[in-house]
C-alpha cells in the first residue's frame, strides 16, 4: 500500500536534511571526541574516557568561565530587557509612519553592521584613555584610574549593545498584540496608570518577555566575538576557552567536552525556563 | 425633567484636520438610559471615550453630579464602562475580571466574594460553573455578561456602553437586549449607550440623542424621535420614510398646499415655518401610506401604477409610481385579507393622510 506523504512534508525535507547533515551529525561528532583521549602529537586517539570532563568541571580556569559565562549572560539579559522594554513600548504605540520608520532604522541600524566592526567601535569607547574615559573626566565624575576593557562590566556593555535590536523586536510583537482596549478597561475600572501597566500590559507582554529573554541569554552564552574582544586574555568565558581548545591548542577532547557542557547545560536552562513559565505564567494563553 | 446628572457642554475635539465633534451638548439624568445613535464616524464614540476620560476635549465641559471633569483621569470618574470586543482581561480569571475594580476601592477581603456574587447572579452567570475559566473559555454572549459585571461590581455613577451588542448573533442580541434594559432598570443607573442600531436604540432608550456630523441632531424620545423627526437626517436614519421636495403654493389658517419638484398639490397641516414659496421637504412614513382600489372624495389621493411588489409576511414592499414621483408603500394585512397580490402594472390609488406628513424646513446642507 502506499503511505501517503503531505505535500508540505516534502517541502521540509531538504530544510530537515540539512539540519540532520550540518548540526545533527557534528554534535554526534562533538560527543564522540568530547570521551576521546587528548594526545600531543596524534591531536585524539580512538581510547574512550571520561578525563576531559573531570578536568572541564574541575579544573579552576573552567569552572570561572562557565560562572562568568552564565554571570555575564545573565546580566547582559536583565539589562538588556530593562532597556528594551519602554522602547518597544514606545515602538508599538507610534502611529506616524514616517516616525516608526526612523526610529526602527536607527534601532536595527547596529546589527546590519558586522558585530566584529561594532564590538571594534566597544573597544575604542572603552578603552583605558578612550571616548567614555574622556567624557567621564570632562564631567568630573570619575578621577583616576578607570578600566571597562577587559572586564566583565566591558563584555556586558558590548553585549547588551549587540543584543538590543533583538530584544526590542521581540518585545514589540508582543507589545502590538495587546488589545489596548483591555488596558483602558483596567484604567476605567480604577487602576491608574502604573496600575494599569503592572496589572495588565505587563502581564500581557510576558509572552514577548520569555522569547527575547531566551533568546538573548543563549545568544549571549554562545557570543564569540563580543567577549573575545572586549574580554581579552583577561576574562575567559567558555567559548573562547573552547575556540582556544580547538583552535590553538589543539586539545579537541577537552574542547568538545566544554562545548557539551556549555550545550547540556543551557538547553536544560532553557528548557526548564520555559516549562515551569508555560505551566505556571502562562496557563491563561490560548494555544 | 429632574436636574442633569451627566453634563456635556459644547465639546469640541479634533483629530489633526477632521473636526469630529463640533459642540455636543447632553445633559442626561440621574437613573436615565440614553443613547447615542448615528452612523459610523458621526463622533458618537468619540464621545463616549470623552465622558470616560480616555480623550480630552478640546474646548467644552463634562460634569458629572455637578463636578466638572475635564482633567479628572479615568480611574477616579468612578465610572463604568463596557466595549464593543469586552476587552476582558485575558490572564485573568472570570472571578478576578469581575472583582478587578473592587481593589482599588479598598473593598474588605470578605466583602469582595459576596458582592461578585451578587453581580454575577445580576447578569445571569452561576458563580460555581464560570468563576474558574479565563476569558478564551466563554463564549461571546458569556464575555459580555462578564464584561458588564465587571463595570457593575463597583456600582459606577455612570455606565458606559460601547456598541456592546454589535459582536453578537442577532437571536442573543434580540435577548440581551431586554435583559440590559432590565438589569438597568433594576439597579437604577444613569446609562449611556452607543450604537448605529436604530432598533436597538428605540426598543432600548428613555432618550435618544441623534448624532449627525458631530453634533446632536436631535435628542428625544424613541416615540418622539420617531413620530416627530425635525430633520430629514432623523427622520431618514429612523425606519423607512419617503421624501418628496416642493414649495410651498398657498398657506391658510390651518393648512398648506406643497406643490412637489414633480407637479403634485399635497395638502399639509400647516407649520410655523411654513411660507409662501419657501422650499420644504415633506416625510410620510412608508406604512403610513394607504393604497385604495378605487378613487374616493378625500383629498391627497393621486393615481399610480405599481412598479415592484414584494411580499415579505407581514407587510409587503410596494413602489407606487405617481407620475415622475416614486413612493414607498409597506402595505400591511390587506393581501392578507383580501387574498389578492398587488401586481406590477396595476393601477392603484395612494392617499397620503395629511396627518401623517411631516413638514420638514428644506435641506440647507445633507
Amino acid at each position: 500500500m502506499r503511505i501517503a506523504i503531505p505535500n508540505w512534508m516534502l517541502l521540509a525535507l531538504p530544510g530537515v536534511a540539512v539540519i540532520l547533515l550540518f548540526f545533527l551529525w557534528p554534535l554526534v561528532l562533538i560527543f564522540a571526541y568530547s570521551m576521546y583521549t587528548y594526545d600531543p602529537l596524534l591531536i585524539f586517539t580512538r581510547t574512550l574516557t571520561w578525563e576531559n570532563y573531570v578536568k572541564a568541571l574541575t579544573d579552576d580556569m573552567y569552572v570561572t568561565a562557565i560562572l562568568n559565562s552564565f554571570q555575564i549572560s545573565l546580566v547582559t539579559t536583565i539589562a538588556t530587557l530593562v532597556l528594551a522594554y519602554p522602547m518597544a513600548y514606545y515602538l508599538a504605540r507610534i502611529e506616524s509612519r514616517t516616525e516608526d520608520t526612523i526610529v526602527s532604522f536607527i534601532i536595527f541600524a547596529p546589527i546590519m553592521v558586522s558585530v566584529v566592526v561594532v564590538s571594534f567601535a566597544w573597544v575604542i569607547l572603552l578603552s583605558p584613555y578612550g571616548t567614555v574615559y574622556r567624557l567621564l573626566t570632562a564631567f568630573n565624575l570619575i578621577q583616576g584610574p578607570f578600566r571597562l576593557m577587559f572586564t566583565k562590566e566591558g563584555i556586558i556593555i558590548g553585549l547588551t549593545y549587540t543584543q538590543l535590536a533583538y530584544m526590542i523586536i521581540t518585545l514589540r510583537s508582543s507589545l502590538e498584540r495587546i488589545d489596548w482596549s483591555v488596558v483602558n478597561a483596567a484604567r476605567i475600572h480604577g487602576a491608574n496608570s502604573s496600575q494599569a501597566f503592572r496589572q495588565v500590559t505587563l502581564p500581557l507582554s510576558l509572552p514577548g518577555i520569555f522569547a527575547g529573554s531566551i533568546m538573548t541569554f543563549s545568544l549571549s552564552l554562545s557570543s564569540f566575538v563580543t567577549p573575545f574582544l572586549l574580554g581579552g586574555r583577561m576574562i575567559k568565558v567558555m567559548s573562547v576557552i573552547i575556540y582556544d581548545n580547538i583552535v590553538s591548542v589543539y586539545n579537541w577532547p577537552l574542547g568538545s567536552a566544554t562545548a557539551v557542557i556549555l550545550f547540556v547545560i543551557s538547553t536544560i536552562l532553557v528548557g526548564l525556563f520555559t516549562y515551569f513559565l508555560q505551566k505556571t505564567r502562562l496557563g491563561w494563553l490560548r494555544t | 425633567m429632574t436636574s442633569p446628572y451627566l453634563e456635556l457642554v459644547d465639546i469640541h475635539k479634533s483629530f489633526g484636520n477632521s473636526h469630529v465633534l463640533k459642540g455636543v451638548t447632553l445633559s442626561i439624568s440621574k437613573g436615565e438610559f440614553v443613547t447615542l445613535l448615528g452612523p459610523s464616524g458621526c463622533g458618537k464614540t468619540t464621545t463616549l471615550n470623552i465622558i470616560a476620560g480616555l480623550l480630552s476635549a478640546d474646548s467644552g465641559e463634562i460634569r458629572i453630579g455637578g463636578k466638572e471633569m475635564s482633567n479628572t483621569p479615568p480611574h477616579k470618574r468612578g465610572l463604568g464602562m463596557v466595549f464593543q470586543n469586552y476587552a476582558l482581561f485575558p490572564h485573568m480569571t472570570t472571578f478576578d475580571n469581575i472583582a478587578f475594580g473592587l481593589k482599588f476601592l479598598r473593598t474588605s477581603k470578605d466583602e469582595v466574594p459576596t458582592r461578585v456574587r451578587r453581580v454575577m447572579d445580576l447578569v445571569n452567570l452561576q458563580m460555581d460553573t464560570y468563576q474558574a475559566r479565563y476569558p478564551h473559555q466563554l463564549s461571546g454572549g458569556e464575555q459580555q455578561r462578564v464584561s458588564l459585571a465587571r463595570s457593575l461590581v463597583i456600582e459606577p455613577s455612570v455606565l458606559l456602553l460601547d456598541e456592546p451588542l454589535s459582536n453578537l448573533d442577532a437571536k442573543l442580541r434580540n435577548s440581551m437586549r431586554a435583559e440590559i434594559r432590565k438589569i438597568q432598570k433594576e439597579v437604577r443607573i444613569t446609562t449611556v449607550y452607543v450604537t448605529h442600531d436604530q432598533e436597538e436604540a428605540l426598543a432600548m432608550s428613555d432618550r435618544v440623542a441623534i448624532f449627525q456630523n458631530g453634533t446632536i441632531a436631535q435628542v428625544a424620545s424613541p416615540l418622539e424621535i420617531y413620530r416627530r423627526p425635525r430633520s430629514v437626517f432623523v427622520a431618514d436614519f429612523v425606519g423607512h420614510s419617503n421624501f418628496i421636495r416642493g414649495r410651498v403654493r398657498d398657506v391658510s389658517d390651518t393648512t398648506g398646499t406643497v406643490v412637489t419638484d414633480e407637479g403634485l398639490a399635497i395638502v399639509v397641516r400647516k407649520t410655523d415655518f411654513m411660507m409662501k414659496n419657501e422650499p420644504l421637504v415633506l416625510a410620510i412614513r412608508a406604512e403610513k401610506i394607504a393604497l385604495l382600489d378605487k378613487r374616493e372624495s378625500r383629498e391627497n389621493i393621486f393615481e399610480g401604477t405599481v412598479e415592484s411588489s414584494l411580499y415579505m409576511g407581514p407587510t409587503s414592499r410596494i413602489t407606487v409610481a405617481v407620475g415622475d414621483l416614486r413612493l414607498l408603500v409597506h402595505a400591511g394585512g390587506e393581501e392578507e385579507r383580501t387574498g389578492k397580490m398587488h401586481e406590477t402594472g396595476e393601477t392603484v390609488y395612494v392617499e397620503l393622510n395629511p396627518r401623517d406628513i411631516l413638514v420638514l424646513p428644506g435641506e440647507t446642507e445633507s
